[in-house]
């Protein structure tokens, strides 16, 4: 019975031990430690799995340690993090500095060395973390914390790595791209900006927001001429099985479906969803951009409806709204509504 | 010490009930596939139900021109679809189809479990390949 339980005891040990390859041996000062999305006080003996950091303010310091003997020192201001990636020898720790200065001193009995990353060198990390601020004139903030990110807009593409971060206009190609390092995020006032620069002019405004929904019209166009394509072949293939079907029995028939009716089949219902993908967005950007924008309009003109400001701005948002009925409604149902 | 049992009994077996109730209501791998293939055959009007909302493609396929229409694989005109369910299939697995046109095709579904405690098992459909094509995301 003694042995059962010593069995289970081990057990349970290998298994919470299992992947704590680091571990802090000296705090000095507040250390956070982030660890799925929430933060932790830092204490001497504290493991570190792939996905922790180690934050330091500005008068703490921390000391880490790994199995291996090697050891790391996070100077203050400092955040820190253990990630692993996919080498081509497997699984590869990366010793990441997000910002601030960290060393590292690696011990004789060290194997494989670990990838350090500083901002420039994480193009080759798997998996991505970005945070997307959406603002209420239709433009978007991508920051990414780690990975490579392709932001395409307007048929254009900007590669973003580690603390880099774009700003996209609504129908307009993304902005030159910047660091994030030294630059803190507010969502609340970069969001108020742009809204105070929409307002000045909402002319200019309403301009690039029907830049983008026709941005979502060319595609839902394309893809929609190219699924009445295929299904008018479909139709016509189908003719041609059917006579197949009458005149040579069911298992001709079936080998003339499989080679050509269902081949188009795989193609057509991906592209009907991506239609769909596309009626969809630009629901939702008529709902919460342009609505809110119109909803704002009317509630500053209510005391001035024949202000010409306004009736131009009325004039185009009718513009933009037929544009909206006419090619995106077809393809939305009381279940989007 | 007897109301204290009388107490504890009852609470159990209140758990139990509302455990069992939703156990009943969910549904394992191999039900959930089921259930897609008699909603296929069927009306379709609550197919979209075997779906998991992480679907990429959720809200863009429910919508009943995808299912009604000649729109994809699972044409309305197909029917009738005969799935070939493994016993106790994994999360991930790929198996074959037939319907009344064509096949067999081969088919990969990957399901997760969006149950809890009181629900027990409730798989639902997340990925669908068709020949090695991704159908639904």
């Amino acid at each position: 019975m003694k042995k059962i339980f010593l069995i289970i005891f081990i057990a349970i040990i290998a298994i919470t031990t299992y992947g704590q390859n680091t571990s802090l041996v000296y705090v000095d000062g507040w250390v956070d430690i982030r660890s799925a999305g929430e933060l932790f006080e830092a204490f001497p003996g504290d493991s570190l799995r792939a996905g922790d950091s180690v934050i330091t303010g500005s008068d703490s310091y921390a000391e880490l340690e790994q199995k291996n003997l090697s050891s790391i020192f996070v100077e203050p201001d400092s955040i820190f993090t253990i990630r692993e990636m996919e080498g081509s020898s497997g699984k590869e720790t990366v010793l990441s500095t997000t910002v601030g200065s960290v060393s590292f001193k690696f011990g004789k009995l060290f194997g494989i060395e670990p990838i350090i990353a500083t901002p420039s060198m994480v193009a080759g990390i798997r998996g991505t973390e970005l945070t997307v601020y959406a603002g209420e004139d239709g433009s978007t903030l991508i920051a990414v914390d780690s990975g490579l990110v392709t932001v395409e807009s307007q048929g254009v593409s900007v590669d973003l790595v580690k603390d880099e971060g774009v700003e996209v206009l609504p129908g307009e190609v993304p902005g030159e791209k910047f660091s994030l390092l030294g630059r803190e995020m507010d969502f609340a006032s970069w969001n108020a900006e742009k809204y105070e620069s929409l307002i000045a002019d909402p002319e200019t405004g309403l301009k690039h927001m029907g830049n983008q929904l026709d941005g979502f019209i060319t595609e839902i166009v394309i893809l929609d001429n190219l699924l009445t394509e295929l299904k008018m072949e479909k139709e016509y293939i189908k003719k041609e099985w059917q006579k197949i079907l009458d005149e040579q029995g069911k298992e001709q028939g079936k080998a003339f479906f499989n080679k050509n009716v269902h081949p188009l089949d795989l193609k057509t219902g991906p592209l009907f969803l991506n239609i769909r993908y596309y009626s969809l967005s630009s629901l939702s950007f008529r709902r919460f951009i342009l609505g809110g924008l119109y909803l704002d309009m009317k509630a500053r003109y209510i005391m001035d409806v024949n202000n010409n400001e306004y009736q131009k701005f009325l004039s185009m948002y009718e513009d933009v709204m037929n544009s909206f009925e006419e090619s995106v409604v077809p393809f939305l149902d009381a279940n989007d509504i | 010490m007897y109301k204290k049992i009388v107490l504890v009994l009852t609470v159990f077996a209140l758990v139990m009930i509302i455990s069992s109730c939703g156990a009943l209501l969910g549904n394992s791998i191999e039900e959930r596939v089921q259930q897609f293939e008699i909603d296929l055959n069927g009306s379709r009007s609550s197919i979209i139900e075997n779906f998991s909302s992480d679907c990429g493609n959720y809200n863009a396929m429910n919508i009943a021109t995808y299912w009604s229409d000649n729109t994809s694989v699972f044409d309305d005109d197909y029917k009738t679809f005969n799935i070939v369910i493994p016993s106790d299939p994994a999360e991930t697995f790929t198996t074959t189809y037939s319907d009344n046109a064509g096949g067999p095709y081969n088919i990969k579904f990957y399901l997760v479990n969006e149950g809890d405690f009181f629900s027990g098992d409730n798989w639902k459909i997340r990925t669908i390949w068709v020949d090695d094509s991704v159908q639904i995301n």
